[in-house]
């Protein structure tokens, strides 16, 4: 695993409240956590624990309601809508809690959407797109829609769409959770090849206690706080 | 791969996308056939005003239409006739005495027009509801004298008997001689029927004394499109003792009519534009709810806002462009059908009161149809950014959210 001492998220004094009506729930609660860039960590905690919401606030996608993020150099809080979007694109990937793909592109096509966003040439998409493909076991599935593909080949495309441009750091939101245990567990060796070989980063909120094996950091969550934070 | 994705998006729900674009292609071919209509009925109008006679530009000697008598009449030389035919725009040009005058048979009179013409050079349209119902048109050499049906009718005569014309001559007196009615027309317009009777040029001048003088010459353009161009051209070589007019100038209430109704039209089209803008926005919409996730997601990758606006946009655009290609050809077809014409000679009287002419025929500018065409695709582009920008600003979490 490459593991160097740059930073690749650091979150200090983080919170979030949700309010309801007159009530409010503590989303996040001052939460600090420093990722170094190659870290690969097991985010869990009990449901409404604030897993998700933490992703969404390091992913640019919820704003805090106190506190700074940092992705790399960019300090989230004084980057527009605009440029968060921009960040999103070039340099981290997603892969959401359900499958999330463009029902009317094809697998091919929603792996190479980002990178016709990002501005790349036709036939280093085309390259890499197929070889990504094939590298999550998609191999000859390249035209099927969303719609023709088993719940396991969807999430693999999804998270072939997240690594595809080679971000700095993947946010996973329980990607195993709608897959067989043996799927489950190729998607993790996926993650944990790519983390040792490229050095990207990767944050993986679940429920899911096998996924602990595959990373080097285990984070516990809990009424939005770090319960606990442990290197492998 | 935003045009891509938006034309996949376009199929996706395809009875909807074939309802929305069918429902432009009417409205558009509406728009195009009820502009072309209503454009017919102007030019119907149009027609009746100018070829019943009077002509797109008249040249008149100076306060002749303040007072019409034989008194204000002009010579044209050979010289400035010459001039006036080189024009390439002008169809043709005929030369006139039109002074005030009495007929007289032997049970009754009447004041009428007396237009001495050149027959020859004033074509009557039949279509503009003119035929001879008895004798025969006048031709250059007729001795004698056509009159309208009603008046004929006034004046308890008929063909072949002899009638009386009375006018003030050039010398200031009165001029009087009986012509024999060689001939008895009809036309839709009462007024003139009743009130206009022809002599030959000759005829006429040699009655008022006047030579080879006439009151009034008219001009038949080609294209009526550069008029004022004309009419300068022709003020300059006609000299400034001849006041050259414009149709539009001599008759004022037809020319601001046509320039009303040219506006209306194009009101009528915006009204029925903006009644299917609201099932426009509503498809848009509707789409937009199904697709939030899908938009929420995209946002949530890196998509820009502006992005999905255009990939929004481009969808509905596509849909309404499909609609404007479909109902442009539809209306072609069905305007053909009216190319020449539909004979409303039933409801005729009508007609002719509105000054419109009894057959009824689809014209369409080219100007017409790409005003109707650009205003169709700017209507619809607005209406299509209001809610392509309300999904543009959705939060991509709650967006997500939405199953």
């Amino acid at each position: 695993m490459s593991i160097n001492n740059q930073p690749a998220v650091v979150c200090e004094q983080v919170s979030k409240i949700f309010r309801q009506g007159s009530s409010q729930v503590m989303g996040l609660d001052q939460v600090d956590i420093l990722v170094k860039a190659g870290d690969s960590i097991c985010l869990s905690g009990p449901s409404g624990s604030g897993k998700t919401t933490l992703l969404n606030a390091i992913g640019g996608l919820a704003k805090p309601d106190s506190g700074t993020i940092t992705i790399g150099e960019h300090t989230l809080s004084s980057m527009s809508d605009s440029e968060r979007a921009h960040l999103r694109l070039h340099q981290i990937g997603f892969v959401f809690q359900s499958y999330n793909l463009v029902p009317v592109l094809s697998a091919l096509e929603n792996v190479a959407f980002i990178m016709e966003m990002q501005g790349r040439p036709k036939q280093e998409i085309d390259t890499l797109a197929h070889a990504i493909l094939n590298r999550v076991g998609l191999e000859g599935l390249y035209d099927r829609k969303p719609g023709q593909l088993s719940g396991g080949q969807q999430q693999r495309v999804a998270v072939a769409r997240a690594i595809v441009s080679n971000p700095t750091l993947v946010l996973a939101d329980e990607p195993t959770a709608n897959l067989d245990s043996q799927t489950a567990i190729q998607l993790m060796e996926l993650f944990q090849t790519l983390n040792q070989e490229s050095g990207t980063t990767f944050i993986i909120a679940t429920h899911d206690t096998r996924v602990n094996q595959f990373t080097n950091r285990q984070i516990v969550m809990q009424d939005g706080r770090i319960e606990s934070d442990n290197r492998a | 791969m935003i045009a891509r994705l938006a034309w996949r998006n376009l199929w996706r729900n395809k009875e909807r996308s074939l309802l929305m674009i069918t429902a432009v292609a009417i409205a558009v071919c509406a728009m195009l056939f009820m502009v072309a209509m209503t454009r017919g009925f102007m030019q119907g109008i149009l027609d009746s005003g100018i070829h019943n006679l009077p002509g797109h530009i008249q040249a008149h000697a100076n306060r002749y239409l303040d007072d019409p008598s034989i008194d204000h009449r002009f010579t044209l030389t050979s010289a400035s006739l010459q001039n006036v035919l080189t024009n390439a725009n002008i169809e043709h040009w005929s030369q006139r005495v039109k002074v005030p005058a009495v007929v007289q048979s032997e049970y009754a009179s009447q004041g009428v027009t007396l237009l001495g013409i050149e027959p020859e050079r004033e074509p009557q349209d039949p279509r503009l509801g003119y035929k001879i119902v008895a004798g025969k048109n006048l031709s250059s050499d007729s001795a004698g004298i056509l009159i309208g049906e009603r008046l004929a009718e006034k004046l308890e005569t008929e063909l072949g008997k002899r009638i009386v014309l009375m006018t003030q001559s050039a010398e200031g007196g009165l001029a009087e001689r009986g012509y024999r009615i060689v001939g008895i027309y009809q036309t839709t317009f009462a007024a003139r029927e009743e009130g206009e009777v022809y002599l030959a040029l000759e005829q006429s001048q040699t009655l008022l004394g006047v030579d080879d003088q006439i009151s009034e010459l008219a001009i038949f353009t080609s294209d009526d499109s550069d008029l004022e161009r004309l009419q300068t051209e022709l003020q300059t070589k006609l000299g400034s003792y001849i006041d050259v007019l414009r149709w539009d100038q001599i008759d004022e209430y037809l020319g601001a009519s046509m320039k009303t109704m040219s506006g209306f039209v194009f009101i009528i089209v915006a009204v029925v534009f903006l009644t299917l803008s609201f099932a426009l926005v509503n498809t848009l919409i509707m789409a937009i709810f199904e697709r939030t996730p899908e938009i929420g997601l995209l946002l949530a990758l890196g998509l820009r806002p502006k992005a999905v606006v255009l990939a929004l946009t481009l969808e509905s655009m596509v849909m309404i462009g499909l609609g404007l290609i479909l109902g442009n050809v539809l209306a072609q077809f069905i305007l053909l059908g009216f190319k020449d014409g539909v004979d409303l000679s039933s409801v005729a009287e009508g007609l002719a009161m509105a000054g419109a002419s009894p057959y009824l025929s689809a014209q369409l500018r080219l100007s017409d149809w790409l005003t109707t065409n650009v205003l169709v695709l700017i209507l619809g582009l607005l209406t299509s950014w209001w809610p392509a920008r309300r999904a543009a600003r959705l939060d991509p979490i709650e967006a997500l959210q939405k199953t």
